[in-house]
């Protein structure tokens, strides 16, 4: 989520101070980020004396504040919908399954130091299955983004999830070709902001020696 | 503009939320009932309407879509309701959005429904042994989830976004009220949520009532099937 934040301001050319937050130490609970956000996780902004938190909130409101290219985040009713479809939908689903095969199968054992939970992995394996069928059939049915013919923030958050399994060697597209050229376009798309953003989670996999996860 | 078909079963959280925003605002509507413990989700028919299987959905003339907050947003454009639903001006929208993306993996899968999952529908229902100690983990959750609700949301304010009711109440006390059935009622040593589970029955009066009809008549099927629960 915070590079889905971190892409979308980038390509807006919004202006930013970057502050790193250290979640391997734990430092979204400390007590100088709890006054930025409550909730104590990131992402999160503070747009003067204005604080966000969530990542679809916080993507929301700059669409609105910069007043981004309508494509981000449409006006349109029907449109719009079809994309807070998607939002809604990405929690329990995308989310679910992308970072909880990647939660359990590195930063618990390899960050926290945790045994395997093969059940939990292998559940997250099955719901990101489901996920990846859903968005081959529907989301991206008919469209080259997600119920879209443009880009928007639904396909950075989607996006995000993904390239993260992708140290594990999982590969969404492997045997979906809607799902392989949607994110071959996102990632055309954002260029050099793309690399930008993942170049720590490339390094972070090299550092922790991670390996492939089987996924079909 | 053609009607509104909803489908939607008034014993699901996310349904009732929807249905006490079409009342409350009398948006005409066709019910359609799809019930969940009949598995009426699950036939080809309903996966025509949402290829997801879930509730609730709407069908507006053409349109078609799922996901309750979804939905929410849609009515509240579409039938351009008063603004204190879902306010258009920025920052007040923003604090909403903070509720709403929160509200899934928190208050839907943390909350109340985790509660009466674990202590009715698994094991009466759908037949799935749960273990004591992952029943009271539902209860333990939904505490955790509870103090995070008002610390971050609620506050000290009458409804989630200050002083008038929004979408986000309507979700949050889906939610929250689900394990009453079974005596778990989250007002309980909590004054504030008491008083803001109070200010939405008063703004919606008779409204709230009637969504509530079917989940509290709910409660004589399952009464004798939980015995009493320490909260």
């Amino acid at each position: 989520p915070c590079r889905a934040v971190q892409m979308f301001m980038k390509m807006n050319n919004i202006p930013f101070d970057y502050h790193h937050i250290d979640l391997a130490k734990g430092e979204q609970q400390s007590e100088a980020f709890l006054k930025i956000n409550l909730f104590g996780r990131a992402p999160a902004i503070k747009d003067g004396d204005f604080r966000v938190a969530e990542s679809i909130a916080i993507l929301q409101y700059l669409a609105a504040k910069f007043s981004t290219p309508d494509h981000w985040y449409p006006k349109d009713i029907t449109a719009r919908a079809k994309i807070n479809e998607y939002l809604c939908w990405h929690h329990n689903n995308t989310r679910e399954g992308a970072t909880g095969i990647f939660f359990n199968a590195v930063i618990g054992p390899k960050v926290r130091q945790q045994p395997r939970d093969e059940e939990v992995i292998k559940t997250a394996k099955t719901k990101l299955s489901a996920t990846l069928d859903m968005l081959e059939n529907y989301f991206l049915k008919g469209h080259s983004f997600i119920a879209s013919d443009q880009i928007s923030i639904a396909d950075l958050l989607a996006l995000c999830e993904f390239t993260q399994i992708e140290r594990l060697d999982i590969d969404v597209g492997k045997k979906r070709p809607n799902v392989k050229a949607w994110r071959e376009q996102v990632i055309a798309k954002l260029g050099s902001h793309f690399d930008e953003a993942h170049e720590i989670i490339i390094d972070l996999a090299k550092h922790l020696n991670v390996t492939a996860e089987p996924f079909e | 503009m053609a009607k509104l078909q909803f489908y939607f079963d008034p014993l699901s959280e996310p349904c009732r939320s929807v249905q006490l925003f079409l009342e409350a605002n009398k948006i005409p509507y066709e019910a359609k009932l799809t019930e969940l413990l009949s598995a009426e989700t699950r036939t080809e028919q309903f996966k025509k309407i949402n290829p997801v299987q879930t509730i609730p959905a709407i069908v507006h003339g053409d349109f078609k879509m799922f996901e309750s907050i979804a939905i929410l947003q849609y009515l509240t454009a579409k039938f351009s309701t008063p603004d204190h639903w879902y306010p258009t001006d920025i920052t007040k929208r923003a604090r909403i959005n903070e509720y709403l993306h929160w509200h899934h993996m928190n208050a839907r899968w943390k909350g109340g429904l985790l509660v009466v999952m674990k202590y009715i529908y698994e094991p009466h229902f759908y037949k799935r042994e749960v273990s004591e100690e992952v029943k009271k983990a539902s209860i333990v959750a939904l505490k955790s989830t509870l103090d995070i609700f008002e610390k971050c949301f609620l506050k000290d304010h009458k409804f989630i976004a200050g002083d008038e009711i929004s979408i986000a109440d309507l979700l949050a006390i889906g939610e929250f009220i689900a394990p009453d059935i079974i005596g778990v009622y989250v007002g309980k040593g909590r004054p504030k949520v008491e008083a803001w589970h109070n200010n939405i029955k008063k703004a919606l009066g008779a409204t709230y009532d009637k969504a509530h009809e079917a989940l509290y008549h709910h409660m004589n099927d399952i009464k004798n099937l939980v015995p009493p629960i320490d909260y």
